[in-house]
């Protein structure tokens, strides 16, 4: 009886399960119909923006809220399945979340210096208050315009006293770092301003715990008075100038808008929001959550959709925008548990990993940035973030490649958009995020088969390349074996055609009579290293016969 | 499906509960949001098409975001800045949790300040489980810059200060280091107490004065558990049990304090020294003169997540001619702020030492853990000071970078036994 009982269940499970295609996994997408792939696939764009949003209403996050339930309920949302957004290349198509720059093309230094900013310089003397920044911000700051951009915005935010440049420097270097990735970002300027040239709007407000009042001349003394100047007595801002469109919240790091008809990918599972984690341990960006991101509700083509931002960069690098960044930042979550019972046990004599590694922090301007401490896979955003906890080796090997992609040049060219005044910061940041950037590469490229950009030539030579040695991640391997097989993108079945090859270069010849009359083929390579037990995680490639060739459709990295 | 269970039905089904184990581990929300691309994709033509169909589907059937009612209490709290408002609001009428004294037990009242305008208005009253009450006011002059930003504008200022308070209950043990923890008495003091002091702070230099009018009254105690301090103690031997006058006040005092919280600073230290001159203005019996010395020096160490917390304090009365020092007037040690193995208030006496060091560790962003040893003595003058009183413990603090919002200790080693204390504030 019990028996019969757990038959049924199951059937009823399984009958569920085949029909919502769930079981089959590979890139989330195997299941979704009976095709494997689509005439269109690879696509390059998700369109998101196809169905008119006009109806969201606006819903900004609760601060606590969001800390509370990602720091004691981080698992609900947890599932080891691959992004579901990203195209049958194991790409992220371009969408409303993520445009593709420096992933898919060699950008100039003057394009990513100038990011995403509608002028190269802003040229403002004179600045008017126009309001306060919200209840309960921590960076010293205020909203303001100037006369060259009427109507405009901008919130200008002010350094510590003792870190000039800090913050503000944080914020621009995050932004152009963001906007290179891919990510919607605003426009960010660091400028300075006499002091004696802001004034107060008569309509200017700001909102404390008693309510709504004027901006008066004390407040904007206190926010001075906490502020960097420089040695004329201007004082440091980053103004960020915000982009058209109605601010409607931030965006989550799990589930999906219900009142968005665009918004089918739960957030979760979005690669380019796994794959933040890459980037934010990159940039120190332990900040990296809910609350620091917007939603603008945009009109394009006589509807509305919403573009999703990244935003509020003041806290990254060696920053916490009022001050350094303390030690435990980057490295422990706010409660965490392992990390407090062990300090709790040890009466705080068991000094953690990051504490007694030396750690070479730099001038003030730079705050407390450092690469001695810093281990990738142990980084950790002030509390947990359930895309981050998602984070497969295949999402990570993404944003890798990304992050690699970043020349010391480029690195360069962002940091001295800053224009630090002492020299000693720009070099330092430049270097500390020079060897983070090649920690990651060495941890993430290796950490899956590293091969990428497999092509199928006419005469059936496959090449391909290792996105780890290319970048200098690793030394070349001993060899790579690789598989065929035909492939049937009907029944998704594959058949195994000749045996085994190995080869010590990133090519290889199908074998004879595969190609003819097929019009799916797949490889199967499988790399080898001796220090990389991850290069032998075979990576599935398709091709797909078309009218001068074959065609690059399908890449699976890790199923 | 059907041929799986006939060849291996066990198997089949052990797959199927770890299937329906995994289903039901899936949230529901993110399930049926991979169902509806699933089911929108299914008989489409191109990747496009299915895509547009997953959205149309949704579109049949939205629904406006909402905040759970926890979310939305959390909203207001932190959108209204909710807990400031209520308890330390720039303008309006707020709620007060203790502060009305070591010994007053747990209480609460309720205040209206004014903040954020030439001049800081603070008012508030106060009553403990214990039966005191507390009511106070004060005015600055230029007021506070900004209490959200933690700055106080540099320059003179004034300021003036009112209290009443009726304390009664306040522990007495007799005077001196000798006092017997069996001697434990308590008496009532009731005062009003007004000041005006101008000072000027500049950079970390804060100097001024304080001149104050103190009109005191002691009574029995109420606490029924002990005797009153008036039936085990007379007059002569406890001197201001029996007659209190007025005094008039004058408080020379210059501040040194080089740690700022407001730039997170952990290391650094806070040097205060008074001079006190009591007048007596009613019975000539006892005018006297007190000086006091308090520093505090922050050692933080290990990348600043830990830090020795170091402190020093001595004080020390003077009667004028030959007139006596009010026991209510002495320095005390005992209780949560200085030697706490002891209970509040255990020693009392003309002159007092206290150094107290404590090690202090990060365990997370909101709780610090430590580790103290407090040592101190009373005595009649400081040069008479004999074997100093010692206790050590253990504690954990819970609050905010800046702010100790809950403290627990526990001491040992005080001779008179284990002491367990909760409290609302730091140490030092």
């Amino acid at each position: 009886m019990c028996s019969e009982a757990l038959r049924c269940v199951a059937a009823i499970v399984c009958v569920v399960a085949a029909a919502a295609g769930v079981g089959a996994g590979a890139a989330g997408q195997a299941a979704r119909a009976a095709l494997r792939f689509f005439p269109d696939d690879p696509v390059s764009r998700d369109d998101d923006t196809a169905m008119d949003a006009s109806g969201i209403k606006p819903l900004a996050l609760s601060e606590s809220f969001d800390f509370l339930i990602n720091t004691f309920a981080p698992n609900s949302d947890r599932e080891p399945i691959p992004a579901v957004n990203v195209n049958t290349l194991d790409e992220v198509p371009d969408s409303s979340w993520f445009t593709n720059r420096i992933g898919v093309r060699d950008l100039s230094l003057p394009e990513i210096a100038r990011g995403p900013n509608k002028f190269e310089r802003l040229a403002a003397a004179d600045w008017v208050v126009v309001a306060g920044k919200g209840p309960g911000g921590f960076h010293p700051g205020f909203l303001a315009e100037h006369p060259g951009d009427p109507g405009q915005v901008f919130q200008l935010e002010v350094d510590p006293v003792d870190h000039p440049q800090m913050a503000t420097g944080a914020e621009l270097i995050g932004t152009l770092v963001y906007h290179a990735l891919g990510y919607h970002v605003e426009d960010v300027y660091p400028i300075r301003v006499d002091p004696a040239r802001i004034t107060i709007s008569d309509k200017a407000t700001i909102r404390d715990a008693s309510g709504r009042r004027r901006f008066n001349q004390r407040d904007l003394d206190a926010i001075l008075r906490l502020a960097a100047r420089d040695r004329q007595g201007r004082v440091y801002f980053s103004a960020t100038r915000f982009h058209d469109g109605e601010p409607i919240g931030n965006f989550q790091y799990h589930g999906t808008r219900s009142d968005d008809p665009n918004d089918i990918h739960p957030h979760e599972h979005r690669r380019e929001l796994r794959a933040n984690r890459v980037f934010a341990a990159w940039l120190a960006h332990d900040d990296s959550r809910a609350i620091n991101t917007l939603d603008l509700l945009v009109a394009a083509n006589g509807r509305k959709h919403i573009r999703h931002y990244m935003y509020d960069f003041g806290a990254i690098l060696g920053s916490a925008t009022r001050f350094a960044e303390p030690p435990s930042n980057n490295h422990e979550n706010y409660l965490d548990k392992d990390a407090s019972l062990a300090a709790l046990a040890s009466f705080g004599f068991a000094i953690p990993r990051y504490l007694r590694v030396p750690r070479a922090e730099g001038p003030p301007s730079a705050g407390a940035f450092d690469s001695t401490s810093f281990d990738p896979v142990r980084w950790k955003p002030n509390y947990p973030n359930v895309a981050f906890a998602n984070m497969r080796p295949d999402d990570a090997f993404w944003g890798a490649r990304l992050v690699a992609r970043f020349s010391d040049a480029a690195i360069r060219a962002i940091v001295d958009q800053v224009r630090f005044d002492d020299p000693l910061a720009a070099g330092h940041i430049t270097r500390v995020l020079i060897e983070r950037r090649d920690a990651i590469a060495r941890v993430w490229l290796n950490g899956v088969n590293p091969v990428v950009g497999p092509r199928l030539g006419a005469d059936g030579t496959l090449t391909f390349e290792n996105a780890a040695v290319a970048a200098g991640a690793a030394t070349p391997g001993t060899g790579y074996t690789v598989s065929w097989s035909k492939f049937d993108n009907g029944s998704r079945k594959a058949e195994v055609v000749g045996g085994s090859l190995h080869v010590t270069q990133e090519r290889a010849a199908a074998p004879a009579g595969l190609l003819a009359g097929a019009e799916f083929v797949m490889a199967t390579i499988q790399g080898e290293h001796p220090d990389h037990p991850g290069w032998r995680q075979p990576v599935q490639v398709y091709f797909r016969r078309a009218a001068a060739g074959w065609d690059t459709v399908g890449v699976i990295r890790q199923p | 499906m059907r041929r799986c269970f006939r060849s291996s039905a066990d198997a089949c089904g052990a797959t199927a509960v770890v299937v329906a184990t995994a289903f039901c581990c899936l949230p529901a929300p993110a399930f049926a949001q991979i169902a509806d691309i699933l089911q929108g994709q299914a008989a489409q033509a191109t990747r496009a098409e299915a895509d547009r169909s997953s959205r149309e589907a949704k579109a049949a059937r939205l629904v406006p975001e909402r905040r759970s009612k926890i979310e939305a209490v959390l909203y207001r709290i932190d959108e209204d800045l909710l807990l400031q408002r209520i308890f330390s609001p720039p303008r309006g009428i707020h709620a007060r949790v203790g502060g009305i004294g070591e010994g007053a037990g747990f209480g609460g009242g309720t205040g209206y300040q004014l903040i954020g305008v030439p001049v800081d208005f603070r008012t508030s009253a106060a009553a403990s489980l214990k039966g005191y009450v507390i009511a106070e006011g004060s005015l600055r002059f230029p007021g506070t810059q900004s209490e959200d930003l933690y700055t106080w504008a540099d320059g003179p200022y004034v300021e003036v200060y009112a209290r009443w308070r009726d304390a009664p209950q306040e522990d007495f043990y007799g005077l001196g280091p000798g006092s017997l923890e069996n001697d434990r008495s308590n008496f009532a003091q009731r005062e009003t107490f007004v000041r005006v002091t101008p000072a000027v702070r500049r950079g970390y230099l804060t100097a001024g004065v304080n001149l104050g009018y103190l009109n005191p009254s002691i009574g029995s105690g109420t606490d029924t558990s002990m005797p009153s301090t008036d039936q085990i103690f007379g007059p002569e031997e406890v001197p201001g049990l029996g007659a209190q006058p007025a005094f008039g006040v004058i408080e020379p005092f210059v501040e040194f304090a080089t740690l700022d919280r407001a730039i997170d600073d952990r290391g650094g230290g806070r040097y205060r020294v008074t001079f006190t001159r009591y007048a007596d203005r009613d019975l000539d019996q006892f005018s006297f003169n007190s000086w006091n010395v308090d520093l505090r020096q922050f050692i933080p160490f290990v990348h600043d997540t830990h830090t020795l917390a170091l402190r020093a304090w001595a004080s020390s009365s003077e009667p004028s001619g030959g007139d006596s020092v009010p026991f209510y007037l002495q320095p005390v040690l005992g209780g949560s702020q200085s030697l706490r193995g002891f209970r509040t208030f255990r020693f009392r006496d003309r002159s007092a030492l206290l150094m107290q060091a404590e090690y202090r560790w990060r365990i997370n962003e909101f709780v610090t853990g430590a580790l103290f040893y407090d040592t101190g003595a009373v005595a009649p003058k400081l040069g008479d000071m004999g074997r100093l009183e010692r206790d050590y413990g253990f504690g954990l603090r819970a609050g905010s970078r800046s702010t100790v919002a809950l403290r627990v200790d526990i001491a040992f080693g005080g001779r008179e036994g284990t002491r367990f204390l909760v409290r609302f504030d730091d140490v030092f």
